[in-house]
């Protein structure tokens, strides 16, 4: 798998790192109660299909990327650089 | 304690050559001066304009390294740069933050890093080894920014002006306690093509 | 010369004559063979046994689907077991052995099997050993692998180096047949990077095994003016002896270099083969077609052989399988081999044909020869001790008659090699024009061309070729001229026959793991149904060649079966690698001392100067300890080490500890959020130790903050932990408050740091940096930091201590490390200043009670490392409402405690379960374990941390700490886990 850093091009899935779920990890960020974060920590959405997620250009730049990705093929829709990506 | 302290190479100590000597040529750099330039939140467009100021550069939006009397510009990442200066002595970096600062945190990196400047006709053909990167000719151009990964360590490698003869020169950084094993792993994939490496000189 | 060696030219080299040895003896044959045609040349056609009965083998193909000629190639350490003969390009010298023979490959003793084979039939393995259970690893298992399995490993550590390497461009061409060569010289003339891939050490495919002819050249001659002209072409890079053995995601290619396979051995800096990671933008698949047998009575003997390797054997070897050779065709095609036999002079006894009716053309062409035409015949058997004599040859009358022979070409038709175009979960379609799948569903980035598409004709192959060359080309943003060429057009038809209904004897659907007509057969009575259930019943496909020959048979004989037609039994997805990958190969540099890069501590040489063992702490090499002259055992090093420092002063290069530089308006409340102690009171000019949780409420990592000036800190975390930590950080700057003002910059590298411990620590210093520095308790209190000049740079000095010690850790840039280590050690020398290691820092931290990576290890709270009191209940920061979970206060959860045993002497072991006293042995006993323990020098007896149950309430009670696997088992008390200066009073003097 190869994903398209904004910042660094296309690079191999080898320099990255994954996290998943994007809204899970942003809802994180501003979850209060325990039951927010237990559903933000532990019910990830996990879908075949279209999923936004978040990965980390580990050997690259360092950026948190949202990207968009078909978990059945493989196929990557859109990449954005986490800190700009508005909701 | 203000005496002065000795700089080895970090590299190995002697010049070593394996073969015929002429495929790759490694010589390792010294008194390079680096600083880490991050802007600051919305000071982006008053930085650019301070640096070319004193500096004459236009910091890059992107992966490229750019540079003028002496000193060089390098972008990282989104709204940061590694600020290269050779032989700019104990000072630069202390200068750039006094100049730079509210604008951007600038830290300095000096000593971080260990520094190998590559040559040779079979430079790319070793390289290919090395990184998961295209370094083709028109893919790569001189002033090209990488961060990648070689044999497991980070690096940060660019493409220089190619040599007169028209072989391709690039320097390949990574953090000093990295040293050897880059060394040994650039050694062992040049060996087949004939290797020749220019340790620092002692001072 | 051999009677099997022809006269005439094909792709050997006469002038060039090699001698190798097959089994101990030795034969002779030329540059250009391959190890399966050197044999045939050397009337060698018994080449092995196979796998279950041990029958006789000999070569069915000629390229990388063989099943059956798989031979131990070279001997020592180079052995290499399964190496197809095929494949084997000969070199001078070459050794080779048959496998799975014993005494020899003609008297094999176990061929016994094949009289059993009653019992071997499928499924025998789950039906046999089923009882009793406890049988299954002591006897059945040893017995079963002595008896089946292929040849052996060598044992010991292979001599040849591997490497890997990357290659990007615009169109990848795998194969270089017609087809290939059409798509890439159409690409490359266009001006795009091309990369082709060929598997075979001569270019061309199938035109290097037949007559054809192209612009009016002969067929391998325009092949190698082809590869001459691409070869010319600065933007290719046309790769020989090289597999593509998988396609991944993102269209990457995985490909193995047989560098110096071909070799006796490699030369030097030279691999034995290179492991190719390809990114292409576009990839012509133009992998050819498979031939498949026909399964029928005995087709397994040594002397049968697929029709199109028969061709390839005489005019790319000129070497002939045998004197009176016989056909068993379904098309057309079949026929070329006995007109090629015929015009070298070999004599063809019989033309069998299944078909009733074929082209007057075949038969006009026949008919000038002194050949038996059988239209509408089958064979039903074969005979022959260890070499073919005869086949039996049913006619459409019913007649049986036996033909002598001894080899049988047999064409069952072609299957498009589908192996790639199906890696990334793609189905193929069946295509009933050619009674074969055809790769479908394939995503942009991939096309196949040729036969691998079902376009078996040469002027189909060349047109599919260039027009595929063309488009990919033009995706690449290369505008290419369609390039054509001249060539007959041939006529092809063929109608497929799966098995011979009426065979006598075993009929082989698998040769490499004899699977037999009766084994499907067997498998459909007891239920089986779907191919992939035949195929895990029977092991169909499941040897290396992963059944690349007779799979489609099997699925025929399923579906006739079945009462099904072959195209509703699908097929079986093919997984990487598509031929055996050698692990070396994939692991290429990274072994032994090139496993992992390694890094070296700022003071690394100085070290070595001064008796230090290292040791691998994750990548970094540490000092472990600093031996003296005369002093043998580390114990007595490390104790020394330790009383040193807690009686005068010791150094140690604590640089790997990471070191994270935080500045920006929003520093301070970016660092309240992050920590869960309180940062916004922190002084400039002070040290405090801080806890990161993660957003689960487990303790990340612990370590120090310190204000340097206003807005500006810096943070240090465990060694283990850098990376971790910096990318939590980043995770919070990025995404989770990407509007607060923050920089991080990792400057581990930048600073080398040094602890100077002990009571005379601070006489120590003053002695180097009294100047720049006033070192008194008022001016410079526990845990404070300052910067000063050190040898005309930049430095800092933080008074903070892990050992327990009056401490301090001196940070100078890295490159005036050992200068100043040599400077400190030269300035305390009367003060009996003393290098110390990782073990004296561990054994110190542990009599103090710190925690660090064994108690910090991803499941423990602060509360349960005894630091709750720590954590804020003033303000909100990341893993503070999940670290409330009730079941994470429960009183029975495992929480920090000292550990003493009852007899001074005793040995305490990390990784002991802790049990109290008195009670059975058992799992719902275990209330704990050890994490950390050490012999304390000052304290003169084992200590040890643990986690442990309800460990408040224990203080003072004898529990049992029991460690079966190093036999130890002894009580042990529960005390506070700080077993030196509880007061911390030594580390404020």
């Amino acid at each position: 798998m190869r994903i398209h850093c904004p910042f660094c091009g296309e690079r191999d899935l080898s320099e990255f790192s994954y996290l998943g779920d994007a809204d899970s990890a942003e809802a994180s960020g501003a979850a209060q109660s325990a039951q927010q974060l237990i559903e933000a920590v532990y019910l990830r959405a996990n879908p075949a299909g279209a999923h936004r997620e978040l990965w980390y250009h580990t050997f690259g730049c360092g950026s948190w990327l949202t990207v968009t990705r078909d978990t059945r093929t493989h196929a990557i829709f859109a990449v954005q650089l986490a800190k700009e990506y508005a909701p | 304690m203000s005496a002065e302290y000795t700089v080895s190479s970090v590299f190995a100590a002697t010049p070593q050559s394996v073969g015929s000597g002429r495929g790759v040529v490694a010589i390792e750099r010294g008194g390079l001066a680096i600083a880490h330039l991050a802007a600051r939140t919305a000071q982006v467009q008053a930085l650019r304009a301070r640096v070319r100021e004193h500096f004459g550069i236009e910091l890059p939006d992107a992966a490229r390294r750019v540079s003028a009397r002496g000193v060089a510009a390098a972008g990282i990442a989104p709204q940061r740069w590694l600020m290269l200066a050779q032989d700019a002595g104990e000072e630069f970096v202390p200068d750039l933050v006094a100049r730079l600062e509210p604008l951007a945190t600038v830290v300095e990196l000096t000593d971080a890093y260990a520094v190998l400047r590559l040559s040779g006709a079979d430079l790319r053909a070793s390289l290919a080894k090395l990184v998961p990167i295209d370094l083709h000719e028109a893919q790569f151009r001189p002033g090209d920014v990488a961060q990648t990964v070689l044999e497991h360590m980070p690096v940060t490698l660019w493409r220089l002006e190619d040599a007169p003869a028209g072989q391709p020169v690039f320097e390949l950084a990574v953090a000093g306690s990295f040293a050897g094993s880059l060394y040994e792993a650039v050694r062992d994939s040049a060996a087949e093509f004939g290797f020749r490496f220019e340790p620092l000189a002692q001072r | 010369m051999s009677v099997y060696r022809l006269a005439g030219e094909g792709a050997i080299q006469r002038d060039r004559t090699l001698s190798f040895t097959f089994d101990g003896r030795r034969h002779s044959a030329y540059a250009g063979d391959t190890l399966a045609s050197a044999l045939l040349a050397a009337g060698v056609h018994l080449v092995g046994r196979s796998f279950k009965y041990h029958r006789p083998r000999g070569i069915l193909t000629a390229g990388s689907e063989e099943p059956n000629a798989l031979v131990e190639l070279r001997c020592g350490a180079r052995r290499e077991p399964n190496t197809r003969a095929t494949m084997i390009e000969l070199f001078e010298g070459l050794q080779a052995c048959s496998q799975n023979a014993w005494p020899s490959r003609v008297f094999d003793v176990g061929a016994i099997n094949s009289l059993l084979s009653r019992l071997f039939v499928a499924g025998f393995y789950y039906k046999t050993f089923m009882w009793p259970a406890a049988w299954w690893e002591k006897v059945y298992e040893p017995a079963i692998r002595r008896a089946a399995g292929l040849g052996r490993a060598s044992a010991e550590p292979d001599p040849d180096c591997y490497e890997k390497a990357h290659a990007f461009c615009d169109v990848l061409v795998i194969g270089s047949g017609p087809a290939g060569l059409a798509a890439a010289l159409t690409a490359a003339r266009a001006g795009a990077r091309v990369l082709v891939c060929e598997e075979d050490f001569l270019p061309g495919g199938r035109l290097n095994g037949e007559r054809h002819e192209i612009d009016g050249a002969d067929a391998a001659s325009w092949a190698r003016n082809a590869v001459a002209e691409l070869r010319a072409l600065p933007e290719v890079r046309f790769m020989t002896r090289t597999t593509v053995f998988g396609v991944y995601d993102g269209a990457t290619y995985g490909a193995i270099e047989r560098v110096s396979d071909h070799l006796p051995m490699p030369p030097e800096h030279q691999p034995r083969q290179r492991f190719w990671k390809i990114v292409a933008r576009r990839t012509v698949l133009a992998t050819g077609a498979l031939e498949r047998t026909v399964v029928f009575g005995g087709n397994d003997r040594p002397g049968v052989m697929l029709a199109a390797a028969v061709r390839t054997y005489v005019n790319r070897y000129r070497v002939t399988p045998g004197r009176r050779v016989g056909l068993f065709t379904t098309g057309d095609d079949g026929w070329k081999t006995a007109f090629d036999l015929l015009d070298a002079q070999v004599e063809v006894p019989v033309i069998v044909d299944a078909r009733a009716a074929v082209g007057a053309a075949l038969l006009e062409q026949a008919s000038r020869h002194d050949v038996q035409v059988v239209l509408g015949g089958q064979i039903l058997s074969t005979a022959g001790a260890r070499a073919l004599r005869r086949v039996e040859v049913l006619d459409r009358d019913g007649r049986v008659r036996g033909v002598p022979v001894d080899a049988l070409a047999v064409a069952g038709g072609w299957s498009p090699n589908l192996a790639l175009a199906t890696h990334l979960g793609m189905r193929p379609r069946w295509d009933e024009s050619i009674s074969a799948h055809v790769p479908a569903d394939l995503p942009p980035s991939l096309c196949a061309v040729g036969a691998a598409a079902g376009e078996f004709s040469l002027a189909g192959a060349l047109r599919s070729g260039a027009a595929a060359g063309r488009d990919a080309a033009r995706t690449a943003g290369f505008d290419a001229p369609l390039v054509s060429w001249q060539t007959d057009e041939e006529r092809l038809e063929s109608s497929p026959l799966w098995f011979v209904p009426g065979s006598r004897g075993k009929a082989f659907v698998d040769y490499q793991h004899d699977v037999t007509a009766e084994d499907v057969a067997l498998a459909v009575r007891e239920g089986y149904r779907s191919a992939e259930h035949l195929k895990r019943y029977t092991t169909l496909g499941m040897g290396t060649d992963q059944g690349k020959t007779a799979q489609l048979n099997g699925h025929a004989l399923l579906a006739a079966r079945t009462g099904r037609e072959v195209a509703e039994i699908g097929t079986i997805a093919a997984r990487p690698p598509y031929t055996p990958v050698a692990i070396g190969a994939l692991a290429a540099r990274e072994r032994g001392r090139n496993f992992r890069p390694y890094r070296l501590t700022p003071s690394h040489r100085w070290a070595e100067t001064r008796g230090a063992v290292f040791v691998d702490t994750g990548q970094w090499r540490r000092a472990q300890w600093f031996a003296l002259p005369g002093e043998s055992d580390w114990r007595s090093t490390v104790a020394r080490e330790v009383r040193s420092v807690r009686t005068a002063v010791g150094v140690c290069d604590v640089s790997t500890l990471g070191k994270i530089d935080v500045q920006g308006r929003d520093a301070a409340s970016f660092l309240e959020r992050i920590y869960a102690n309180a940062v916004a009171t922190l002084p400039v000019g002070r040290v405090r130790y801080g806890l990161m949780l993660r957003i689960d409420g487990m303790v990340l990592d612990d370590g120090t903050i310190a204000h340097l000036r206003d807005g500006h800190f810096l943070l240090s975390s465990s060694t283990a932990h850098v990376a971790q930590v910096m990318r939590h950080l980043t995770y919070a700057q990025q995404v989770l408050w990407p509007e607060l003002d923050v920089q991080l910059t990792n400057v581990t590298e930048q600073w080398a740091q040094f602890a100077i411990a002990g009571p005379l620590a601070r006489t120590l210093l003053e002695r180097v940096c009294a100047e720049a520095l006033a070192l008194s308790n008022a001016d410079l209190p526990h845990m404070a930091c300052a910067s000063l000049r050190w040898l005309g740079r930049r430095a800092r000095l933080f008074r903070i201590s892990f050992c327990g010690e009056l401490g301090y850790e001196l940070a100078v840039p890295a490159r005036c490390a050992e200068t100043t280590v040599r400077a400190l050690m030269q300035a305390g020398e009367s003060l009996g200043v003393t290098p110390y290691g990782t073990e004296a820092l561990g054994v110190m931290r542990i009599e103090k009670g710190h925690v660090a990576g064994p108690e910090i290890n991803g499941t423990t709270t602060a509360e349960d490392l005894g630091l709750g009191r720590l954590v804020s209940r003033h303000k909100d920061f990341i893993g503070r409402v999940l670290a409330s979970r009730p079941a994470l206060s429960a009183p029975d959860r495992p929480a920090l405690v000292g550990l003493r045993p009852l007899d001074p002497h005793a040995r305490l072991t990390s990784g002991a379960h802790l049990l109290a006293a008195g009670v059975p042995l058992s799992l719902q006993n275990d209330q704990g374990f050890v994490s950390s323990s050490a012999f304390s020098p000052t304290l003169g007896r084992w200590i040890g941390l643990g986690f442990l149950s309800r460990a408040r309430e224990r203080l003072g009670e004898q529990i049992r700490a029991y460690d079966p696997l190093r036999n130890l088992d002894l009580p042990v008390e529960v005390v506070r886990p700080v077993f030196y200066d509880p007061d911390g009073l030594r580390v404020k003097g």
